[in-house]
């Protein structure tokens, strides 16, 4: 695992962005398209931001799947990542616009999840994910796999039970008012599935991941601290800012300082 | 809290107004669309008695002219709903109605009854595309536990423009003759054609829809399923069961309604019940559908919105439909009109429930590039079924007029059990199989 260091969320966002933007034109001009994992959550707008606007890149050929999504909620609830993954990432690039056939794969959160975690993950195992882009929790988790997570699972996606400390997060950042409105399970894509994409970047700003930072890089790898995961995976950069990266020794292998072009 | 979005807000800043409950506006389009293609096609009929005398045509010229409209539709479906699917509901729909209003104003200029079948099969060509269109209208506007109640309010707009028609027609017949009485009607078209262009985009590219709107219809029709929008050829479509399904809902229900709407009336005679006194009854099976067509759209979005699966509440209904129907069988046993008449009408409540699903399931079952493929294909396939019934009732109201006890009897029996046959197919044929996991099929 690669690490990198930003001075701030800004810089990350941006860094992390090129880095996407690049990885995805290859994989374009490769195999003519492209597939990918979106990531949500309040730590990915920079990054989405930055990599929406990044000129020459055909999203028309991009297949976007995400990674989880709440049991129970509505496409409309502010906190839906449905809502999210529409707003932030298909409308701003027109994925599958043009072309008339739907290249983007929502976790519809209403439905029923078995159902639905079982159909949307034999459309994404049907052929591999270039990118996969990913946050780590407060906690460590990986999509929404909270500690201890299911590291052994070949399913696709999995309905999860969400722990306190996730959903207290959720309501930290805003997108519900109070604990009581956090829905208790989603569909989450598993660790393994994650693992399975060519490239992970991961982007974790923010002092308050800190904790969880350090845990992934630089203790055990281990159900624990599902993030840890990531060590495990050839092709991952690790997308971190000075306040992400306060905790992690400066000796920590593969840690390199300083902000990458621009 | 989440940062607002730079891109978006002045995104939103620069659109027009937004319109809320946009998709209800293009759900009443739909509708006027329904109204206007009736009265176009109601002309013929309303003037059928002067233009009779006027070109001395017998009962057999004016059923061929019926006929030549007939066969246009019903084929035309077929054709229209791949035409639509390929060239998209905006322009496809536009084309349909140009199309029609102007074989419309050229019907006056029709000399005889070789220029009159002509311009009754254009019309019925081009008024084909009406519910292969709003169909795929209503798969690209509306989520799941609306659609029924949609199609329903389309579907209403028959019944309504059939019964404005001659208010409209007439005054204009005895005012200025039959000639703009093709006309005007035809103009009506225009004016929906001017509202249509301006408010029909698909609602991501909407200028005018609220975001909330869009996110809940985005969030809905298209996902999930990587295969939605793509075109799948007509010979794999007749491979799926849910596509027979589909035709099967409609081919053996629609009959049904033909044979309550034209023979009802004759259906009292050979009862020996005079139509003066049962003038009000021949109302009774018209509301009675309206009724029903609404009762099935809300009452299936309602089943969808406590919990129960698409493919469940949709097939409520179906049974609903399947065994309502069966309550013209016993009509056989009596001769009060008022019983005869409760009876036609709770059946004819009970086929409109069921029609409103039969109209429904193209969009519940497929993606964006086939819904109104095949839509025109179940189209197709109830017009060759009231064609085919149309037949058979003729055949054996004739054979058993000679034979004691009533000749409609037998045919009652087969309009009662036909949906009840078309409902078991529903059931078989309608479900997920490995074309739902490939996406061809949405899950129901």
């Amino acid at each position: 695992m690669q690490i990198k260091i930003l001075d701030d969320k800004k810089a990350l966002g941006r860094a992390a962005a090129e880095h996407a933007a690049k990885s995805l034109r290859a994989a374009l001009r490769e195999n003519g398209a492209a597939r990918i994992v979106a990531a949500t959550g309040a730590s990915q707008f920079e990054f989405l931001d930055s990599l929406t606007s990044a000129a020459d890149i055909d999203w028309s050929r991009v297949e976007l799947f995400h990674l989880d999504e709440y049991v129970g909620l509505p496409a409309t609830h502010p906190a839906s990542f449905r809502k999210y993954i529409l707003e932030r990432i298909i409308l701003k690039t027109g994925i599958g616009h043009k072309t008339g056939i739907t290249q983007y794969h929502l976790l519809d959160g209403e439905g029923d999840p078995q159902e639905i975690a079982k159909r949307v993950g034999s459309e994404l195992i049907s052929r591999p994910v270039d990118i996969g882009f990913v946050g780590i929790g407060e906690n460590g988790h990986l999509a929404f796999n909270d500690p201890p997570a299911d590291f052994a699972s070949e399913e696709a996606y999995l309905v999860v039970q969400l722990d306190e400390t996730c959903r207290q997060q959720q309501v930290n950042e805003g997108w519900f008012s109070q604990l009581a409105d956090v829905p208790r399970r989603a569909i989450s894509m598993s660790i393994r599935q994650i693992l399975r994409a060519k490239e992970i970047i991961a982007v974790v700003p923010e002092a308050r991941k800190a904790r969880a930072v350090q845990a992934c890089v630089e203790e055990e790898i281990s159900p624990l601290a599902p993030a840890s995961a990531l060590r495990n995976h050839a092709n991952t950069t690790l997308y971190l800012d000075r306040d992400s990266a306060a905790l992690l020794k400066a000796s920590s292998p593969s840690v390199s300082q300083g902000s990458v072009s621009r | 809290m989440p940062a607002p979005d730079q891109a978006l807000q002045s995104k939103l800043q620069s659109r027009p107004r937004a319109i809320p409950h946009l998709r209800w506006w293009i759900g009443g389009l739909l509708f006027a669309s329904t109204v206007i293609n009736y009265i176009d096609r109601q002309t013929l009929a309303l003037l059928a008695p002067f233009l009779t005398q006027d070109y001395h045509w017998s009962h057999t010229d004016y059923a061929n002219l019926l006929i030549s409209f007939r066969i246009a539709y019903a084929l035309g479906q077929t054709a229209c709903g791949r035409f639509i699917d390929r060239v998209g509901t905006r322009r496809g729909l536009s084309i349909s109605v140009l199309w029609y209003s102007l074989v419309s104003i050229a019907t006056s200029l029709a000399a005889g009854f070789r220029s009159f079948a002509a311009f009754r099969f254009l019309l019925g060509a081009g008024e084909s595309a009406n519910w292969p269109g709003a169909t795929k209208a209503v798969s690209e506007w509306f989520p799941r536990h609306e659609r029924a109640l949609a199609s329903a309010l389309f579907d209403s707009g028959s019944s309504i423009g059939g019964a404005i028609a001659p208010f409209i027609i007439l005054p204009i017949y005895f005012r200025w003759g039959w000639r703009p009485a093709f006309v005007i009607p035809g103009l009506l078209g225009f004016l929906w054609l001017f509202v249509w262009r301006r408010i029909y985009y698909l609602p991501r590219e909407h200028p005018r829809i609220t975001d909330a709107e869009r996110t809940m219809i985005l969030a809905e029709t298209e996902s999930p399923g990587g295969a939605a929008g793509r075109r799948v050829r007509w010979g794999a479509l007749l491979k799926l069961p849910q596509t027979w399904g589909a035709i099967v809902s409609k081919a053996l229900t629609d009959p049904v309604w033909f044979f309550i709407t034209d023979w009802f009336p004759l259906y009292l005679v050979a009862k020996g019940i005079s139509l003066k006194s049962g003038l009000i009854a021949v109302w009774v099976p018209f509301i009675a559908a309206d009724l029903g067509n609404f009762f099935g759209g809300t009452a299936s979005g309602f089943l969808i919105k406590r919990g129960w699966s698409l493919g469940a509440a949709r097939k409520a209904l179906v049974v609903f439909g399947g065994f309502g129907v069966t309550l013209l069988i016993p009509t056989i046993f009596t001769m009060n009109l008022v019983a005869i008449t409760a009876l036609f009408g709770l059946a004819t409540f009970c086929y409109a429930a069921f029609s409103t699903i039969a109209n429904v399931l193209p969009s519940d079952l497929f993606t964006g590039g086939s819904v109104a493929s095949v839509s025109g294909f179940s189209g197709t396939g109830a017009g060759i079924g009231t064609i085919i019934a149309f037949e058979l009732i003729g055949y054996f109201s004739d054979a058993t007029q000679a034979l004691p006890g009533h000749s409609f009897d037998k045919i009652i029996v087969v309009a009662g059990l036909v949906p009840f046959v078309g409902m078991l197919l529903v059931l078989l044929l309608v479900r997920n199989t490995r074309a739902t996991k490939e996406g061809l099929v949405r899950p129901i």
